[in-house]
């Protein structure tokens, strides 16, 4: 696998297009996954994911081995970077307006042994955990995203986020206990989720 | 599940917990928290409540794309055939230019040394009269009122005998050939016996002509030849990756 990826690289370094395509389809799910998480809604997310790619392409020649993983989410966690930067600047389109549009509500594939009920459930349970990350500095959300979402190491995340060991600890322990506060206080969690005295009785 | 807590531990502590939950503690660090969870409920509390959202968000479900992000290999190649087609054609285009350019200069050139070899001779015409050599033109451009200081043994030196001063008649140069003029100040009239011997210092009657020069760097067709065999190179290597990207 390494080595077919490393073959992929060096000939997408050539120009070759399907190659470059070939190592598009092995990280879309999780390069879309990022900016899903890290913007909120499907569109921009995917114009995201996009553009990463595209300016992965452009700059392939400056990729210089390592972990063609690492290399590529950081590409994408700076698009996202600047994708939220322009809304701050234009503030047309908040997270949890994209987050409450059914449109904007990503595809998730519907188990055939679950119920109805409990398929609202889960998608409810994501809807609320998606606005609690919405919630979350960028910078702790990155991190959450990377860690407790995609599962990743602290020296990966801190190779993407460009930071060290140490910020990558502190950032993730202030996103979990703030995502935590953001969850209970704002009753974001479906009924079965929450704790019998969280409704304030 | 997620439970509510009036009791918080520090933010130390908070970012101990979150360590010992992904299993990055150290194991002497790890005994002793393990340690104070034991003696501390408050503390236990916030690692079931920090542990419980951990949970929540590994739970969560990956999204599928709503598309592919493979990039069009069409839309790169012609972008690329369309980038080195105007490199191709710009660098062609400066080679012509350059050649024609090298062209007009190196033939200005050969104009101004036909035109100084075609110079009149000077003559003066004293010594037209009394020595009867070649009489030549004078360009009217050319005269300039500036005493001569010539060698004796390469001019022919007629003294006049009843006056001081001399008058040359100088030989024509050689066609194409360069000769020095220099520019020494005037010897008063009269004063030629102290001129010393070999030299003549000359009133000058009638003003003389300056050969025009040409300055022609030895550097020119070396260079002009240099850049034109790289842009040369450049355009074939441009042509060269142009069919290629069109293959």
């Amino acid at each position: 696998m390494a080595d077919e990826e490393r073959r992929l690289i060096i000939a997408a370094q050539r120009g070759e297009v399907e190659s470059f395509n070939a190592l598009v389809r092995l990280y879309e799910g999780r390069v879309y996954n990022l900016c899903y998480r890290m913007l909120g809604d499907t569109e921009s997310a995917a114009d995201a994911a996009q553009d990463a790619f595209l300016s992965a392409y452009r700059n392939i020649h400056g990729f210089r081995g390592g972990s063609f993983r690492s290399w590529m989410l950081r590409i994408a966690t700076n698009t996202c970077y600047d994708v939220l930067r322009v809304r701050k600047r234009r503030p047309a389109l908040s997270l949890d307006v994209a987050s409450d549009d059914d449109e904007a509500s990503p595809m998730q594939i519907a188990d055939p042994s679950e119920s109805p009920d409990d398929f609202a459930v889960r998608r409810e349970l994501a809807a609320a955990i998606q606005r609690g990350l919405g919630g979350l500095p960028e910078e702790q959300r990155i991190i959450l995203i990377l860690s407790d979402i995609q599962g990743m190491a602290y020296e990966e995340i801190a190779q993407i986020t460009n930071t060290n060991l140490g910020t990558v600890k502190s950032r993730l322990s202030r996103g979990r206990a703030r995502l935590r506060d953001v969850l209970r206080a704002g009753e974001l969690l479906p009924m079965r989720f929450r704790h019998e005295g969280d409704d304030g009785t | 599940m997620i439970r509510s807590h009036t009791v918080q531990p520090s933010d130390d502590d908070i970012e101990l917990i979150s360590a010992y939950i992904d299993d990055q503690l150290p194991q002497a660090q790890r005994r002793a928290l393990e340690e104070r969870l034991r003696r501390d409920p408050v503390l236990q509390a916030a690692l079931d409540d920090l542990q419980a959202t951990v949970l929540l968000l590994n739970s969560v479900e990956p999204v599928v794309p709503p598309r592919s992000f493979t990039l069009d290999p069409s839309a790169f190649r012609s972008r690329r055939a369309t980038l080195f087609g105007w490199v191709s054609g710009g660098m062609v285009a400066t080679l012509v230019i350059l050649v024609a350019l090298v062209l007009v200069i190196r033939g200005g050139g050969s104009q101004g040394a036909v035109r100084m070899a075609a110079a009149p001779e000077v003559v003066s015409p004293l010594a037209e009269g009394t020595s009867g050599s070649a009489a030549g033109t004078m360009p009217n451009a050319a005269m300039i009122p500036t005493p001569m200081v010539l060698s004796s043994s390469d001019s022919a030196v007629q003294q006049d005998a009843g006056g001081g001063a001399g008058v040359i008649s100088q030989p024509s140069p050689a066609v194409g050939a360069t000769y020095d003029v220099a520019a020494p100040p005037l010897a008063p009239i009269g004063t030629a016996g102290s001129v010393s011997p070999g030299t003549a210092y000359l009133e000058p009657a009638v003003p003389v002509p300056t050969p025009k020069t040409t300055i022609s760097s030895p550097l020119g067709l070396p260079l002009s030849l240099v850049v034109g065999v790289g842009l040369l190179g450049g355009a074939l290597l441009a042509i060269v990756l142009f069919v290629r990207t069109r293959r």
